[in-house]
């Protein structure tokens, strides 16, 4: 890699390259739907899910860790001032520009997981519960291997947006590709997906076909496109065929196989969708170009999502990122492994009583460093949309943003109290500019280590479901305490 | 690219396994039919498999015999393929379509007019071979569809072509399920074991072809296929044979090697081009060396196989090495190779190395950036070359790899690993599993021979600590008692008959691309006993592929 670092990242990319992955239009099971309305606004969902958790003292059992053990027990995560008027923490520092057009919520618990998960909270039942807010199942594999018998919140508004406002891909998923234990995204119970981790292959998924506005159907494009239409049906054909003669276990893998065919001729079919008037097409990134590092795919990706927006080509868009060590930005304390996980782990050693309570400086720099450069990602995109005019406002304004993780406290896997941040003010539905804190016990007394929470990610998505004018009285399973959607968003 | 990864890998988080939730087992439990009459034979049911990513290349390349084309797929995510492994079939095809290499198969002019019969006899003929059997009529009017579908279309300028339209019939074939999955159907056999169908001969020879090459199956085996000549389990064996003794198998057999040793990525551990080792300590370490690792271990696990009447004992203690120039500087070899392009075979000191445990490949990979890690190594042996069980670690253990010494004493590696695993709940998997990675603390974290570490207290000052790799093996397996050093431990392991039947079940998973089943109980124990009166591998994998997993199959549930 590093012949790449010292390239420009303009020179890396010549273009914009993404990772599309469209949503088949399946029943949801998961919200309880209704027939859609015809409001327009807000009119995008986004979701950056960050592998790993962030720099919190909360512990799996609903404690907090105050610093003085063998465990760190540092918070960059919370606003630095308690209040509700925002005034931005350590890891939001570079969404200072945009502090109007965030939420910063505390306070809120994955239930699904906690309620469900071996041990509290584990890696894989994190993740399959993180978007889903659903019930899960135990894989083969191991205690910490899940699924979710439910999709996931971006598929349930992608599913929903793109029957209410039709457009190429119902969703485009992306991926800044590092470790992680599994993913949180799910089309429908037990179909996890990945986003595409390649910016060169994602630019190539999403804009293959797309002319620039103003130019007109193009023969040669017309004529692949009735060529790819035809093999495909071949295809579909292929499938059916074949499932008329095998077994009952075969054939759930082989209808599986059919939807992503069938997926595709979706696709297809929506790609004679208009593209949105300024629609200006990126450069084509460079495919010879390693991208294997996030320090190059993560700001790739992120200009495919901003690019995909503005043609109007998806009504969602989602960005996985892996957890990365941040070498790149030489990193005092040295992880075992190479990778995120490793440095997550080393809080439950770096306290002060703890056998590297010497290395706390470089593991606190560490962490803040590489949770600062992912929050990076968010300052780009948020700074795109909001120079992109729309309406009397900015793409921005007609914008959801999710920020979250599977966990609060990786070393922990704890999924309490777990690390929301909203952004984009939803068409004006929510009030931004605002820190919310769902703990019970600081409305006494804003800095306790207390802890006490009827808040869940359940509410969280019914909120969500609602600023989009879809009136959903709960979303996800059983386990929130309580129905509905937060209080005080909007 | 640390590959992304689903699952928490136990060598990952190996550094501690505290509170382990798994029990500590016996081998794999295993059936006690006496096995005296074929009707004793049982075969699981499968599912349906994809083809892997390897064979998907070897398949295309020999297909459209385009050996050298460019062409990867993604690693599949699970049984179940997901839409951009489907959207990455679809790339694949293009590729291979773009060669012209099917059209070979149409026995007409493809740049001329439009042929219905020539489509036909091309759909017949490519299809054979994609499909590795004769397509059922069905099966030839579907694609025959495609075709006519295709030349069809309408206010299309200028119209399709009649090549353009064989292109899509082949794009249509090379991703369609009957290539793209194993798929087998067996025939009714009224002398199969109760329940079991037979599979048929194209079955058969795929398998062959599949589990020895990892690609289609030759001419030789289609015609013996087409005259009957894989009906019986002697004759599966000779082909499987001839075969076996076909170059193309060496690249079957070095797979299984890395494998085994664990050398590739999986789920939380990377390859071992992948690991970071710390680069002060070994300033020599270099891509082209850990290349050199993983080559040396593949070629002495083939020279073995193949060159050595595949003997399980010579490949647990042969002191013959593979090297390079910088290899050999790590082995203390002099006389040998001086470069990093040079390879050649030399003899290592059998007082520090003997057999592949002993090799840098398997002592680097399982190790820490700085220092050895005995518990991964341990939970190596335990798992892969005992087949014994082993629970998860709790999730949040801590994974940060140990480093000589506790709160300023100066202690080994192995020292600190005591203290840090000495918990009554840790012991339940620690008692067993890091007596077996003890023996290799002679080896440093690059695989290096030492006889004392060197470690930094927390003020700074260095200190120096002798290595001791004499233990004393549990009586959980076969190797129990004491044992000194390396070479004595993988002398007990060349001995084990624990050892020598879980690489027996390691072959019957490599051959037949699952995992081993109580079902495969009769067949499984033939391979074993096979294995024991030869110690020859290639006995074993032959065994394997004449047994009644290749000549029967049990139908799924309708």
């Amino acid at each position: 890699m590093t012949q790449s670092r010292n390239l420009s990242r303009r020179l890396l990319l010549r273009g914009l390259g993404g990772l599309a992955v469209g949503l088949p239009l399946l029943q949801f099971n998961s919200g309880k739907a209704f027939a859609a309305g015809t409001p327009r606004v807000p009119k995008r969902f986004v979701v950056f899910f960050e592998h790993g958790g962030t720099i919190s003292p909360s512990d799996r059992w609903g404690s907090r860790y105050d610093g003085t053990g063998q465990e760190s027990g540092d918070d960059a995560w919370k606003p630095a001032d308690p209040g509700e008027a925002l005034v931005l923490g350590p890891i939001h520092q570079p969404l200072i520009d945009h502090l109007d057009s965030l939420l910063v919520l505390r306070g809120i618990d994955n239930k699904a997981c906690l309620e469900q998960a071996p041990y509290n909270g584990s890696h894989g039942w994190a993740n399959v519960t993180a978007l889903t807010a659903g019930r899960a199942s135990a894989l083969e594999g191991g205690h910490d291997q899940a699924t979710s018998e439910s999709p996931s919140i971006d598929a349930v508004l992608a599913t929903r947006l793109a029957e209410r406002n039709p457009v190429r891909f119902a969703a485009v998923n992306l991926e800044a590709s590092a470790h992680n234990y599994g993913t949180p995204f799910f089309r429908a119970a037990r179909q996890p997906f990945d986003g595409e981790s390649n910016p060169s292959t994602a630019f190539e998924n999403i804009f293959a076909g797309v002319s620039a506005t103003g130019s007109g159907p193009d023969p040669v494009v017309l004529r692949a496109r009735a060529l790819k239409k035809s093999i495909l049906d071949g295809t579909d054909e292929g499938l059916s065929l074949l499932k008329t003669r095998i077994g009952a276990q075969d054939r759930l893998t082989v209808e599986a196989h059919l939807e992503h065919i069938r997926t595709l001729e979706r696709r297809l079919a929506a790609a004679a969708t208009p593209v949105s008037a300024g629609c200006i097409l990126p450069n084509q990134p460079d495919p010879e170009f390693n991208f294997n590092s996030t320090e190059f795919s993560g700001p790739a990706h992120v200009d495919l999502m901003i690019a995909a927006l503005r043609c109007g080509l998806t009504n969602v868009v989602t960005l996985n990122i892996g957890d990365m060590e941040t070498g790149w930005l030489n990193p005092p304390y040295q992880a075992g492994y190479g990778i995120g996980h490793s440095l997550h782990h080393a809080a439950g050693d770096v306290g002060p009583q703890g056998i590297e309570a010497h290395l706390y400086n470089d593991w606190y720099k560490s962490m803040l460093d590489n949770r600062v450069w992912r929050m990076g990602l968010l300052k780009q995109f948020m700074d795109a949309l909001a120079v992109t005019p729309e309406d009397d406002g900015s793409m921005l304004d007609n914008t959801v943003i999710l920020w979250t993780s599977e966990f609060s406290r990786g070393v922990d896997h704890s999924s309490a109290d777990v690390p929301i941040l909203l952004a984009g003010k939803a068409g004006h539905r929510f009030r931004t500019g605002r820190h919310l804190n769902y703990n019970l016990k600081a409305a006494a007394n804003p800095d306790t280590l207390d802890y006490e929470t009827k808040a869940s990610t359940h509410n969280l998505f019914t909120s969500i479901l609602n600023v989009f004018d879809y009136p959903d009285t709960h979303f996800g399973s059983e386990h929130a305490p309580v129905q509905g959607p937060l209080a005080g968003l909007t | 690219m640390l590959r992304t990864t689903r699952t928490l890998g136990v060598a990952l988080v190996a550094s501690a396994l505290c509170g382990c939730l798994g029990e500590i087992s016996a081998p794999r439990p295993v059936r006690s039919d006496t096995c005296s009459s074929p009707s004793d034979f049982d075969v699981p049911t499968q599912a349906l498999r994809r083809m892997t990513p390897e064979e998907y290349v070897a398949t295309g390349r020999d297909l459209l015999e385009q050996p050298e084309l460019p062409l990867t797929l993604p690693e599949p995510s699970g049984p179940i393929i997901t839409e951009q492994e489907t959207i990455a079939l679809a790339a694949a095809a293009e590729r291979l379509v773009g060669t012209g290499g099917h059209l070979r198969h149409a026995p007409c002019a493809v740049d001329g007019a439009h042929d219905p019969a020539c489509a036909t006899a091309f759909i017949r003929a490519f299809g054979k071979s994609a499909f590795r059997r004769p397509l059922h009529p069905e099966e030839v009017q579907w694609l025959e569809g495609v075709y006519t579908r295709t030349r069809n279309l309408p206010d299309l300028s200028p119209p399709i072509s009649f090549r353009e339209s064989l292109d899509a019939v082949a794009l249509v074939v090379l991703q369609a399920p009957q290539y793209v999955y194993h798929v087998e159907e067996g025939a009714e056999d009224a002398t199969a074991p109760e329940g079991l169908r037979r599979t048929t001969g194209f079955e058969r020879a795929a398998r062959l072809s599949y589990s020895l090459w990892g690609t289609l199956p030759d001419a030789e085996l289609i015609v013996a296929a087409e005259n009957g000549m894989l009906e019986t389990a002697e004759q599966v064996r000779a082909q499987a044979r001839r075969l076996l003794e076909d170059p193309r198998a060496e690249l079957t057999v070095r797979r299984f090697a890395s494998r085994w040793l664990g050398l590739n990525a999986t789920t939380g551990t990377p390859s071992l081009d992948q690991l970071t080792k710390d680069g002060d300590k070994f300033p020599f370490d270099s891509p082209g060396l850990r290349r050199a690792m993983r080559e040396e271990s593949e070629a002495l696990y083939q020279r073995v196989f193949f060159q050595e009447q595949g003997s399980f004992q010579s490949l647990m203690t042969t002191t013959q090495a593979y090297v390079n120039g910088p290899l050999a500087e790590l082995y203390g070899v002099s006389g040998g190779p001086s470069s990093a392009e040079e390879f050649a075979w030399v003899q290592l000191d059998p007082a520090q190395r003997a057999g592949l445990f002993t090799r840098a490949a398997f002592l680097a990979q399982h190790s820490g950036r700085e220092y050895q890690s005995p518990i991964r190594r341990g939970v190596h042996v335990f798992r892969e070359v005992l087949c014994q069980n082993l629970g998860p670690p709790p999730p949040d253990v801590n994974n940060v790899p140990f480093v000589p010494g506790q709160d300023g004493v100066p202690l080994s590696t192995r020292q600190t690993t005591e203290v840090k695993t000495q918990g009554t709940d840790c012991q339940s998997c620690h008692a067993q599993v890091n007596p077996l990675g003890y023996p290799f603390e002679n080896y440093d974290a690059m695989g290096g021979w030492q006889t004392a570490e060197t470690g930094i207290s927390p003020d700074g000052s260095p200190f120096t600590v002798a290595v001791d790799s004499t233990v004393t093996l549990p009586t959980s397996s076969d190797l129990a008692g004491p044992v000194q050093g390396p070479v004595a431990m993988v002398t007990r392991l060349a001995q084990s008959e624990q050892a020598r039947n879980c690489m027996a079940e390691h072959w019957f998973e490599h051959v037949n691309q699952r995992k081993v089943t109580r079902a495969d109980h009769c067949s499984l124990s033939a391979a074993k006993t096979r294995f024991a009166e030869t110690d020859d591998m290639r006995e074993l994998v032959l065994e394997v592929l004449a047994s009644a997993s290749t000549l029967y199959l049990r139908p799924q549930a309708q």
